[in-house]
């Protein structure tokens, strides 16, 4: 993927505002999706959602003595329902992808809005990793990543393996952490030097 | 840094007041249901026993329990942090930094005037719950205690807290002015583009409280009053049944009587509500003073409390500039400065801090004043670019479908009528929207206009953007459209339905202003 040794980025140059057409614009740049596992993971979450439902359902409609073309209706509406739902789900998990840049991460979701997230590192305040008991059973992690102000979380990545997901998280703060000191050294109005990492 | 507050020391016992009247005051502000309460009290006489031994038991506990807030209170100057401690059952002890002060801010409650008596409130860059409130302190103590803040902080030259320029002496070097203790305001260093900034006389502060009716508020409020009043008994007094009399005679004759006789008693009503709302505005602000010292903007004013509200220009997020309907005839902004949300300089109604009553010519005159804002801009702009129309196509017509598909299963009742009459006002309010929302990139601030009758635009410096999102319908994808969602630590901001590469370029201008910004934007 992209480069993770730190950049000596305490040697600012003059920002430059490139020409458009010179730009590769945020919702243009090559992301990369969520493993399979997650995908697993959100069919066995429809399954634990809707069998119960499906199951109750016409256990309760029958014990209320209903006739049996309503029994069939309220079937036959709850599979329509959990198949919409599900096969919505799925293609939703499809679209997540994410990326690591030099100066942002960025990440994609959503089916009908479709949405490119870009998060600058010198913008981001502290980050989490979650994991919930069946993201545990699959080795899944969730990424939030919160900037100031609003109590939610900007980003919120799931899907990310055990192998992925903890050096993501150190590489996010890694990169925080080393735009807030080069901020601490640009208002020390220190020389700015190359730094030995 | 004198030995002379090393020591733990206690408030003056006047600072019982202080911790009565704000016991008080959360006890009230967490009640509105206080208010039937209080009306019952009065419909079955205040006089009962029980009211009075309840009342008396209140007072009591406040009082007892402000003594014990007071008793347990130790505050000390050490190490360079300002240590506080309090608490009867849960303690708490708090280490302020003293380089991690934003500013300190003196306030005089009207409880505390006739004794001459100050508080002293310690901001941090924190939430405000973390702020020091150091009550009851006269006004040597006071500017003794902020020369010793600020003093240490000096020394240390911490930039991140104090811009460096040896300024944060200047306070103190001052001669006391005994006379005019009251507006802190006056004890300042004059210099270039420093000192006042805006001052808004009593005629000004009328005009804001006409202009800025918060009827939302004012409405919650009576409406627990006016549910327990007896319309039925009211209906059969006297004076009620002779205005009926003569409105049955003389205006029920004709519908254009009717309907003028309805707008005067409108007019009334909106006369009344504004009525409060100036006396509130004037109560609040009177005499409003904005001044600028050291990269702050300080405001003070208030009949009912003094209050010095100070913030630094450089943890402004988002300047908002504000017509109501009403501003919009007569020509009056209402400037916002917007804070980190959760920051707001009013800590309970969540208000930001404000200038009321603007007129078009005075915006760039004190916009050129605040160097210290993180936008170049001078002036409110003169055009913005509209969105597009899919916006309006989009919600317009499942609107106008609702009272359609009613009809046709319910036919024309009464009820059909209400509703196409509701959704006609509705597309009227969703057309005036569309026709206002819009935007305005110029260089690196991005306006951004919205309002119905009203407007409002909002000055957005592109380098406090924390998060860019662009979204995209398949609709919108196909008429290469798209919204953008620009996240600031003030809130979120959405421009609906703009051509895809204008959200991209205020998107990548925003991202490249940020991606390499070592300054702290918050």
């Amino acid at each position: 993927m992209e480069d993770v040794t730190p950049q000596p980025s305490a040697s600012m140059q003059v920002r430059r505002r490139l020409e458009q057409p010179d730009w590769l614009a945020i919702d243009e740049v090559p992301l990369t999706p969520l493993e399979q596992a997650y995908l697993h993971q959100v069919q066995i979450e429809n399954l634990l959602i809707f069998t119960p439902l499906l199951i109750i359902a016409p256990l309760a409609a029958m014990l209320l003595n209903l006739p049996g073309s309503l029994i069939l209706a309220l079937v036959t509406a709850l599979l329509m329902l959990a198949g919409i739902v599900s096969y919505g789900r799925y293609r939703h998990a499809l679209t997540i992808a994410y990326g690591v840049f030099d100066h942002e991460f960025i990440m994609q979701k959503g089916l009908i809005w479709h949405k490119k997230i870009a998060l600058p590192y010198t913008r981001l305040q502290h980050v989490s990793l979650s994991q919930g008991p069946l993201e545990r059973y699959f080795h899944q992690h969730t990424l939030k990543c919160f900037s100031a102000g609003s109590g939610s979380a900007e980003i919120s990545l799931p899907g990310l393996g055990d192998d992925t997901a903890e050096p993501l998280r150190r590489h996010l703060l890694a990169k925080a952490s080393q735009k807030q000191a080069s901020q601490i050294q640009a208002s020390q109005k220190q020389p700015l030097t190359e730094r030995e990492d | 840094m004198s030995a002379r507050f090393a020591q733990w020391a206690s408030l003056s016992p006047w600072s019982i007041i202080s911790f009565s009247v704000g016991s008080l005051r959360q006890l009230l502000t967490n009640g509105y249901a206080l208010i039937p309460l209080v009306y019952t009290g009065w419909q079955q006489g205040f006089n009962s026993p029980w009211l009075l031994l309840v009342a008396a038991g209140l007072v009591l506990a406040t009082l007892s329990y402000a003594s014990l807030q007071w008793a347990k209170y130790r505050y000390r100057l050490q190490d360079a942090k300002l240590g506080i401690r309090q608490g009867l059952v849960f303690k708490r002890a708090q280490e302020i930094p003293l380089n991690k002060i934003q500013n300190v801010r003196l306030e005089q409650p009207l409880y505390f005037r006739p004794l001459g008596l100050y508080s002293l409130v310690v901001e941090t860059a924190g939430s405000k719950q973390d702020e020091a409130v150091l009550a009851a302190v006269n006004y040597r103590q006071a500017m003794l205690l902020k020369k010793h803040l600020f003093a240490s902080q000096y020394l240390q030259t911490s930039p991140e807290a104090m811009p460096a320029d040896g300024e944060s002496t200047a306070h103190v070097n001052e001669p006391l002015q005994a006379g005019v203790a009251a507006t802190t305001a006056s004890v300042q260093t004059w210099r270039q583009s420093e000192g006042l900034v805006v001052a808004k006389d009593l005629k000004a502060l009328l005009i804001f409280g006409l202009y800025h009716n918060n009827l939302v508020w004012l409405s919650i409020i009576s409406g627990s009053i006016i549910g327990q009043v007896d319309w039925e008994s009211l209906g059969q007094t006297s004076l009620v049944q002779g205005v009926w009399h003569w409105y049955q005679a003389n205006v029920a004759t004709g519908l254009v009587y009717q309907i003028l006789a309805a707008l005067a008693a409108l007019a009334l009503l909106a006369l009344l509500l504004s009525l409060i709302s100036i006396a509130s505005a004037v109560l609040k602000y009177y005499p409003y003073r904005l001044s600028l010292r050291q990269g702050t903007l300080h405001r003070t004013g208030g009949i009912l409390a003094k209050q010095q509200d100070a913030l630094r220009l450089h943890r402004v997020q988002l300047v908002r500039f504000e017509q109501p309907a009403i501003g919009r005839l007569i020509g009056r902004w209402t400037v916002h400065f917007e804070q980190v949300k959760g920051n707001e300089v009013e800590q309970l109604s969540k208000r930001h801090l404000l200038i009321p009553s603007m007129t078009q010519t005075e915006i760039p005159q004190a916009l050129d004043r605040l160097d210290g804002l993180a936008t170049k801009a001078n002036a409110l702009p003169d055009r913005y670019q509209g969105i597009d129309s899919g916006w309006l196509w989009r919600r317009a017509i499942p609107l106008a479908l609702l009272p359609v598909v009613m009809t046709l299963l319910l036919g024309l009742t009464p009820f059909t009528e209400l509703l196409f009459g509701f959704t006609l006002v509705a597309l009227i309010g969703l057309y005036l929207n569309y026709r206002q929302w819009g935007y305005h990139l110029a260089g690196d601030d991005c306006w951004i206009h919205t309002g119905v009758l009203g407007q409002t635009w909002q000055l957005v410096p592109l380098s406090k953007t924390q998060d860019v999102c662009i979204s995209q319908t398949p609709g919108q994808r196909r008429k290469s459209l798209a919204s953008l969602h620009l996240g600031l630590a003030s809130g979120p901001l959405v421009i609906p339905y703009i051509p895809l590469e204008e959200a991209r370029l205020i998107a990548e201008t925003a991202l490249n202003l940020t991606r390499e910004d070592p300054t702290n934007w918050i």
